[in-house]
């Protein structure tokens, strides 16, 4: 396999501190900073939080995967094409329990083969059978491996295997599935075995690491993450996500005897917590929790110390966080990935979340990563509403989305607006404080996916402002979500996300047809495709209702035997209103002589196909 | 006819045949959907055979075999599923033998849907020519006519019609070798070609090339054997090429239709041999007492299955 390693195109920024990059911009100073992390004290101080098979102190600097002595068969599969008793299945020897087994469907079970799919290559170096009861023992063995299932390498084999357990050291061999065969039996006994275990070097599969709460120190407005990555191999992804919120802060500071004061009355509120001092790494940490169980479900605290006078005693409940942002994937074109990440914002403190995938024996490395911020934010809050929540499907209707601004000091302003429309929308108003605006005041620069309006004068007040934009559409979905975003020209690159209002930017739609496809029809019918300019095309026109997301939709035009002659569209689309042209020609672009035709319009969804058969005729 | 001229004519439609292949325009009018309840039940696979009143459909030579005056019809409606149209198919056909004279033939074929129509007038004759074989012909009168449009603004524009004539040729031949019947452990071999709309109309009114009506070929073999009956063609019609595949077998009387009481069961196929095409799977029966005929065929589309099979019905008499 030939390796793709990947440079860090970014340098690596002294020793992962805070690190300022100033963007001078019109009167503005230092709007936009870069904050990056990427050395094994970065990277190890967030190992607090949670941590789930990944691996930052054997590959200083770097987050791998880590190397779990495990048994690789635990948990994975197995099949015994069908030679087995099938109340004692072959997922029995996977499940790291003795009191389980596998037992053959004859007494003869001689060249009855067992595969174990480890679900990955692995480089494997033992592998163990073990017994279930003595005279049901495997008399004699072959064990094999491959990595396609096709071509197996025999690594060991025993034809009088005295011995109930075996356990068998091999030539270390990269392989994904583990074949055992029976090569010998007594013709008496069945042969019953409890475990196939496999073991060898190599990372685990998949690993989740979480940053520590990133204190940015005041309400920040966070725009582009950038993380250097290497793959050795091509089977293998990172991806990050993130989250933002403002956590409560105890004890900011302090001397240490407070907070551990502090911490011990916390501990005592929660049952079965205790506080531990590692005097070795003058860190606190409560150990009463555990982590992986408590970041989701609440409560999770930090001690945190800098000196061993001073202490800070955080109390984060990650369960009042906002949810993880979608999963960012590393693009193998990009060196290094960036990307405009999306989470609720302004905000003070920032996690961040490294996915780590690998399908072979070796392990992605995350090098380092860099968030680009800034801390002045656009506006305090922008809250995102649409009225009404609810209209009829398939019928054009009035939308108002509501955003509301409140305005500190140090807030930039608002120059551009752009809301995300599931259907495309058309402005008819816009107004400012409940005072309509002009032309003069904004320019519409709109398009099918998105609401984009920029303003003439950013929009900024001493506390709040209300914009009200009301817009025609007609939507296609039963929930059509409206996300928002706005900008500054101060900073450009870094939207400010908008936040759902209370009053939700969801609009869920009455009258929902039972199918996907609806109003199926075509005109003009019959048409005259003779270049006389009148009816030469017909349209075939549907709507595409209730999807998700893009499914796949075709158009295709048959004479009356079934043949195809024309396929008008085949592709994966959205929820929406389509007018499909047909200029009278087969797909080897002759025209069709007159007559009869059958169109079909095919949409495949999840649940199943909807398919409107009509006809149409063609004459000239 | 010498036999030097017989071998002529059948090397004469043999070269023809790949001569049809090349041309490609999707065809709508006068498309053959299978008329006859006798011949979709087998398939389509009827030019070899073209021993009933249908002949006139598949191989016009096939009528000079009969030996009475025999009166056909037939219904059917075309994938019911299809939403906002109906679509009809009828077909009505007389032949009578004329002693020294040969066969004729009429008869009338008609497609109707809301916004259009279609119909083929037959004119057929077919004569023995020698032992063995028999030569025929169709002469067809076509007419479409389609209703006129008028859009929600007023713009508007009329129906339109247009009528056109062709004809077909067709040849049957009975291998009589004694030696190759034998080996085939057949009672009967019979041979059918028949050539297709020969010259070629275009079915515009404007006549524009494209709407050509292409020529068509059809070629194929029967095989016979007591009560049963296989059939084997190939067709090039409507510049769609096709392999049709069909069998009876008569549970009641030995051979002929014809008898004092019969009943046959069939079953056929055909696939058209490009891609995303159609086909079908077809099974029939037929049901004759004294000189009523009554076939029915269900049609089992293998494309636009959404919009359902189909039942066909002909009733008959013989004179």
């Amino acid at each position: 396999m030939l390796p793709i390693t990947r440079k860090i195109g970014i340098s690596l920024l002294a020793l992962g501190l805070l690190v300022l990059l100033c963007e001078v911009g019109p009167g503005q100073a230092q709007v936009s900073q870069i904050w990056t992390e990427t050395t094994e004290e970065d990277f190890a101080s967030g190992i607090g939080v949670d941590t789930i098979s990944v691996d930052i102190r054997t590959s200083p600097g770097d987050i791998i995967l880590a190397e779990p002595q495990e048994n690789f068969a635990f948990g994975k599969s197995a099949e015994d094409g069908g030679d087995g008793n099938a109340s004692y299945p072959p997922r029995n020897l996977l499940d790291e329990n003795l009191a389980t087994f596998w037992l053959s469907k004859t007494q003869q079970p001689l060249g009855v083969s067992i595969i174990v799919d480890l679900r990955a290559e692995r480089l494997i170096e033992q592998i163990h059978i073990l017994g279930y009861i003595e005279i049901f023992r495997i008399r004699g063995y072959r064990m094999s491996v491959s990595l396609d299932k096709v071509k197996w390498v025999t690594v060991a084999e025993n034809p009088d295997n005295p011995t109930m357990n075996v356990f068998e050291t091999i030539e270390p061999t990269v392989a994904r599935y583990v074949r055992v065969t029976i090569i010998t039996i007594d013709q008496v006994h069945a042969v019953a075995i409890s475990e196939i275990q496999v073991f060898g070097a190599g990372f685990a599969a998949q690993g989740s690491y979480f940053s520590e709460a990133k204190d940015f120190g005041t309400l920040t407005n966070f725009g582009v993450a950038t993380w250097g990555a290497e793959f050795p191999d091509p089977d293998m992804d990172i991806t990050l996500q993130f989250r933002s919120d403002s956590v409560q802060v105890l004890n900011d500071g302090g001397v240490l005897e407070d907070t551990l004061k502090l911490a011990n009355e916390m501990a005592e509120l929660v049952p079965g917590s205790e506080v531990v001092t590692d005097e070795s790494e003058m860190i606190l940490y409560n150990r009463g929790f555990d982590y992986d169980i408590d970041y989701q479900k609440g409560l999770i605290w930090r001690l945190e110390t800098s000196t061993i006078d001073s202490a800070a005693l955080i109390m984060v409940d990650y369960s009042l966080w906002n949810g993880w942002s979608e999963e960012y994937y590393s693009d193998p074109d990009s060196d290094p990935d960036s990307t405009l990440f999306r989470v609720t914002e302004p905000r003070r403190y920032l996690q961040y979340r490294a996915n780590l995938f690998t399908g072979t024996i070796n392990t992605p490395k995350l090098k380092e990563i860099s968030i680009k911020y800034s801390t002045s934010s656009l506006a305090q809050r922008a809250l995102g509403t649409v009225v009404p929540n609810e209209v009829p499907i398939m019928k054009e209707s009035t939308v108002t989305y509501l955003l509301q601004f409140a305005f500190g000091p140090t807030n930039l302003g608002v120059d551009t607006v752009i809301v995300l429309t599931p259907s495309p929308a058309r402005i008819s108003e816009i107004r400012l404080n409940e005072n309509p605006l002009t032309g003069a005041d904004y320019e519409d620069f709109s398009t099918r996916e998105k609401i984009k309006i920029g303003f003439t004068q950013p929009i900024l007040a001493d506390s709040t402002a209300t914009l009200e934009i009301d817009f025609r559409t007609t939507l296609f979905l039963s929930l059509n979500a409206y996300p928002a975003q706005i900008i500054s020209n101060d900073t450009p690159d870094n939207p400010q996300f908008v936040e759902q209002g209370e009053a939700t930017w969801v609009i869920s739609t009455t009258g929902i047809p039972t199918g996907p496809l609806v109003s199926v029809e075509a005109k003009p019918n019959p048409f005259s495709p003779n270049g006389d300019g009148l009816f030469d095309e017909a349209f075939i026109s549907y709507f595409v209702a209730k999807i998700a997301y893009p499914q796949p939709v075709s158009v295709k035009i048959y004479n009356l035997n079934g043949d195809r002659i024309r396929t008008l569209r085949d592709q994966k689309d959205p929820a929406f209103s389509y007018e499909i042209p047909w200029d009278g020609r087969d797909d080897s672009g002759d025209l069709v002589s007159p007559g009869v035709y059958i169109y079909q319009v095919r949409v495949n969804t999840d649940s199943g196909t909807e398919v409107v058969t009509k006809t149409i005729t063609v004459q000239y | 006819m010498t036999g030097r001229r017989r071998k002529k004519i059948v090397l004469l439609l043999l070269i023809c045949v790949p001569a049809l292949l090349w041309a490609v325009q999707a065809q709508a009018a006068f498309i053959d959907v299978g008329l006859g309840a006798r011949p979709v039940g087998l398939g389509r696979a009827f030019v070899g055979l073209a021993d009933d009143a249908n002949a006139m459909l598949y191989n016009p030579a096939g009528l000079a075999h009969l030996e009475r005056m025999e009166l056909t019809s037939m219904y059917a409606r075309l994938y019911p599923g299809i939403e906002d149209d109906k679509l009809h198919l009828g077909y009505v056909g007389v032949v009578k033998p004329v002693k020294g004279f040969g066969t004729l033939g009429i008869g009338a074929t008609n497609l109707w849907a809301d916004l259009y129509g279609e119909n083929i007038f037959y004119l057929s004759y077919a004569r023995k020519m020698s032992t063995g074989l028999s030569l025929g012909g169709s002469f067809k009168f076509l007419r479409w006519s389609a209703d006129g449009y008028t859009d929600p603004e007023g713009l508007s524009e009329l129906g339109h019609s247009w009528n056109g004539w062709t004809f077909d040729v067709g040849l049957l031949y009975s291998l009589r070798s004694e030696k190759l019947l034998r080996f085939m452990g057949a009672d009967g071999l019979q041979l059918g070609l028949s050539v297709l709309n020969v010259n070629q109309p275009s079915t515009a009114k404007n006549g524009a090339e494209d709407a050509k009506l292409p020529i068509g070929f059809e070629g194929g073999l029967v095989y016979r054997r007591g009560n049963y009956k296989g059939l084997l063609s190939f067709s090039r019609r409507d510049d769609m090429s096709r392999l049709h595949f069909g069998q009876e077998l008569d549970l009641l009387a030995q051979g002929s239709r014809s008898g004092s009481a019969s009943f046959q069961i069939r079953a056929g196929a055909f696939k058209t041999l490009s891609e995303e095409s159609g086909g079908e799977l077809d099974f029939g029966c037929g049901f004759a007492l004294r000189n009523a005929l009554l076939d029915y065929a269900y049609v089992f589309p293998l494309a636009l299955r959404d919009v359902g099979g189909c039942h066909k019905v002909s009733i008959g008499y013989t004179f």
